[in-house]
């Protein structure tokens, strides 16, 4: 956290006259939530947590290139923990009608992996995307390439490569995968207005670790707004995961899982959404029947936003996730949760 | 129909310029100059709120085939444009290549703020945007797209800069025409929902009192609409102006506490209302009487 | 209507069962033996896999209580986030280094490792193994505590912790499935608990 609190200093005390000239910009995000359980084996912290502090430069170097640096503090465990998400380069003024991006970056795969946590239209990652790709998602070091097909419809295909030493979570720098992390983003779009349409992509995802264990991630992703005037009348976002891990003696692992939020506009500046999850497990058996064992575990979770600007967002919502299998539910998760979000500075022009 | 001249038999092998423009507005000044070696396509509709809009793919698509792209500038578009430049992937409309063209950069712009915060609302340090909405301002911008024009084809040089002299004449005519119908506007005072008249007000020397709005962009509490509502009155305000996209149902209250009659105006050509920029000039001249 | 189509003939791939969770028969065990109060079955000489699969495929993290006797020859083997054939997993290996002090060894992906505690006949720990991460998470601790976490070996709140600056531990991966076992003769064997949640949440 002293890290981050002197870079932070430094940082924003350089010469005014640099900024001017060299059109540094920085944004601040801060990301605060309290979630109180309302069951018994909630495992709710019902503490307010400073979940991300997230900070995050971004300049043209020069007349060809762009640079971007974000780091974040995040509490882990009551501990905050910094880290650097994204140190990268890129242009779009090399090749034509494309984008290179090389250095580290939130892999360019999926709707929740490539919008940072608190431009998330809700509070929590989705079980599926906390289980295939970690709560925040994954970044990595690589290089991206991203190219817009010459045809009218907007088609765009994103694929990249990147180290795989680490997958998720990690304490330790990791080891050399046996076959790097590589991807591949295929986005199209239909309009329904000029303000309105729904983006569509598949994705892929795989790596094959340094033990032999291959994994493969296939999944699908769904956008779409209504605007009217100035507010986002209705939208809706979901994403479908599968994951195979194919493990050296051949064996397989799979599971599924998807989410659909729905969110609407109520009056000025406050929404009413409704996320609803699914996940199973499809390879899970019993250790001394050798049998199947049927599971599934789903999410209910409307909250609610209110947005002073586009700047601050204030949530509430109730999370509800259960887990049955074989017939008997066996984990009941009910919380109340609070979700307080801000920026400050510049911050990025937004996606669709 | 003016503004078309006859072309050199060169023309017919011509490939236009393609222009992608953010505003209808700035659509029309680039037809205006470009004629008949411009294809000039605008992004919004003209009923949008340019504001509050996303970085559209099939925006990202039309802007990936551009030759040039105009746009407002002075921080109208910062919210979406950028990302629809930089996702085209198309060099020669980025920033600092001769197919941008920032109208915002060649006008005398109104209200520039020197240290801008948030609390402010939404105010742009560069000066107000809406200077289409004077013909004088306007006219300002008309320079930037000579330029980038004659930059990215020098051949129509000759066109351009006659097309323009033809501009400035239609331009006069119009001011003459906006004149006559503010007359009697001088001895009036006005209020608006949001500070979109700031050009219009000073070029044609309008009595013009302050917003319905306190912090811009920012929709008015109940209290803020009563107490202005209440100041209109005692200041003997004679009208409100407002435009399309502003939210009717407020100024609606504001005249019921005020007493002060209120109109609405097209914000952009479009479509549906004023389908050329003599229209939305006169329409909004017509809307600053009684 | 074309789409509408495809979309249920999707979901007739999945059954009504198949979204609500029910039995299918897979849990049931019968009329077996117990093994420390869990349910196995034998694979090999000594060597038991037991009642319990661990979430995710194995990519999840979770804890196991072990409660067994160690004499002066005797052995005790956990086998943890394994396959089926109790192969590529963790294995915490317990022997007995003098009357009061117990040797653990760990192997995890040919990493190995160990760590010697105090501990009577009678050893009782609980491990949380957290297969969630890039290298798997192991700590240790005496089932009576202290329970300490991240930096449990400074402040001797645990008894091992791969996370510790001093264990060999760095990028060993994670074990390989998600069953568990035991090799061990059976009167050793006093009570067996997992998987359960972990004790250290990240």
């Amino acid at each position: 956290m002293k890290q981050f609190l002197i870079t932070s200093i430094l940082l924003t005390s350089l010469n005014i006259f640099a900024f001017d000239s060299s059109g540094l910009k920085i944004s601040l995000a801060g990301d605060m939530v309290y979630d109180q359980g309302l069951n018994s084996t909630s495992t709710a912290n019902e503490s307010l947590t400073m979940r991300g502090a997230e900070m995050m430069f971004f300049a043209p170097i020069d007349h060809r290139f762009d640079g971007v640096l974000s780091a974040a503090a995040h509490d882990e465990n009551g501990e905050t923990v910094f880290e650097l998400h994204e140190l990268y380069f890129s242009s779009s003024k090399i090749i034509d009608r494309s984008r290179l991006k090389v250095g580290q970056f939130f892999l360019g795969v999926g709707r929740l992996n490539q919008t940072h946590q608190h431009d998330w239209p809700f509070m929590k990652a989705p079980k599926v995307h906390s289980e295939f790709f970690d709560d925040e998602g994954i970044f990595d070091s690589g290089v991206e390439f991203s190219h817009l097909f010459n045809t009218d419809r907007f088609l765009d295909l994103t694929v990249g490569i990147t180290s795989g030493h680490k997958y998720g979570h990690a304490h330790s720098s990791g080891s050399k995968p046996k076959v790097p992390t590589h991807y591949l983003s295929l986005k199209s779009f239909t309009e329904l207005s000029n303000t309105s349409g729904i983006q569509y992509a598949f994705n892929y995802l795989g790596r094959t670790d340094d033990e032999g264990d291959k994994l493969h991630i296939p999944g699908l992703e769904i956008v779409g707004k209504w605007r009217e005037g100035r507010a986002i009348k209705y939208m809706f976002q979901g994403e479908a995961w599968y994951r195979n891990v194919e493990d050296i003696s051949g064996s397989n692992s799979e599971q599924v899982g998807a989410y659909l939020y729905n969110q609407f506009l109520l009056q000025a500046n406050t929404y009413a959404g409704i996320r609803l999850d699914g996940y199973k497990d499809l390879s899970k058996k019993n250790s001394i029947t050798g049998k199947k064992q049927n599971n599934i575990t789903y999410g209910v979770t409307p909250e609610f936003t209110w947005s002073s600007s586009e700047f601050v967002k204030i949530r509430s919502g109730l999370a509800h996730i259960f887990t049955r299998e074989e017939g008997v539910t066996t984990t009941k998760d009910t919380s109340l949760n609070f979700q307080f979000v801000f920026i400050l500075g510049a911050h990025p022009a937004h996606e669709f | 129909m003016k503004y078309l001249f006859v072309t050199l038999i060169q023309l017919s092998i011509f490939a236009k310029l393609n222009v992608l423009t953010t505003t209808t507005d700035i659509s029309w000044l680039v037809k205006a100059i470009g004629g008949e070696r411009v294809k000039v396509t605008s992004l919004l509709s003209g009923t949008e709120d340019p504001h509050y809009v996303d970085a559209m793919p099939h925006w990202i698509s039309k802007t990936s085939r551009a030759d040039i792209v105009c746009l407002v500038g002075l921080e109208l578009e910062i919210a979406w444009l950028p990302k629809v430049l930089q996702r085209s992937g198309n060099k020669k409309i980025q920033k600092g290549h001769k197919g941008y063209c920032n109208i915002g950069s060649a006008i005398n712009s109104l209200e520039k703020v020197e240290s801008p915060d948030r609390s402010m609302g939404d105010v742009h340090s560069g000066g107000n945007p809406h200077y289409h909405l004077s013909p004088k301002y306007f006219l300002q911008g008309a320079s930037k797209v000579v330029d980038v024009l004659i930059e990215n084809d020098s051949k129509g040089a000759d066109i351009y800069l006659k097309n323009l002299e033809v501009l400035k004449k239609d331009m006069a005519s119009l001011q003459k025409e906006v004149r006559s119908i503010l007359k009697t506007s001088n001895k009036m005072s006005f209020m608006s929902y949001h500070k979109e008249f700031s050009y219009f007000v000073e070029e044609f020397k309008l009595n013009y009192v302050g917003e319905v709005e306190e912090t811009p962009g920012v929709p008015p509490s109940a209290g803020r609409i009563a107490r202005i509502g209440l100041y209109a009155k005692n200041k003997n305000v004679d009208l409100a102006i407002a435009t399309k996209n502003n939210p009717e149902k407020i100024m609606k209250k504001f005249q019921e506490i005020s007493g002060v009659p209120y109109k609405l105006v097209d914000i952009s050509i479009n479509d549906k209302g004023a389908k050329n920029y003599r229209e939305l000039i006169l329409q909004l001249a017509k809307a600053f009487t009684l | 209507m074309k789409k509408i189509l495809l979309i249920l003939t999707l979901f007739s791939f999945v059954s009504c069962s198949d979204l609500t969770g029910e039995s299918t028969g897979a849990n049931n065990l019968g009329l077996g033996g117990l093994l420390g109060n869990i349910s196995f079955v034998e694979v090999g000489s000594n060597l038991y896999r037991l009642e319990g699969t661990a979430t995710n495929g194995g990519d999840t993290a979770h804890s196991y209580n072990l409660d067994f006797k160690l004499g002066d020859s005797d052995e005790f083997s956990v086998l943890l986030f394994t396959r089926e054939d109790l192969s590529g997993g963790l294995e915490v290996k317990f022997t007995r280094v003098d009357a009061n002090t117990v040797k653990a060894k760990f192997s995890l992906n040919g990493t190995e490792d160990f760590v010697n505690f105090e501990s009577s006949e009678n050893v009782s720990v609980v491990i949380d193994i957290h297969n969630d991460e890039n290298d798997a998470h192991i700590i240790m601790w005496d089932q009576t505590g202290p329970f300490g976490d991240e930096e449990c070996m400074d402040d001797e709140t645990c008894l091992f912790n791969t996370d510790h600056f001093g264990t060999k531990w760095g990028s060993h991966g994670k074990a390989a499935g998600s069953f568990w076992g035991v090799k061990s003769i059976k009167e050793n064997i006093i009570k067996l608990e997992g998987p359960n949640e972990t004790v250290f949440n990240h």
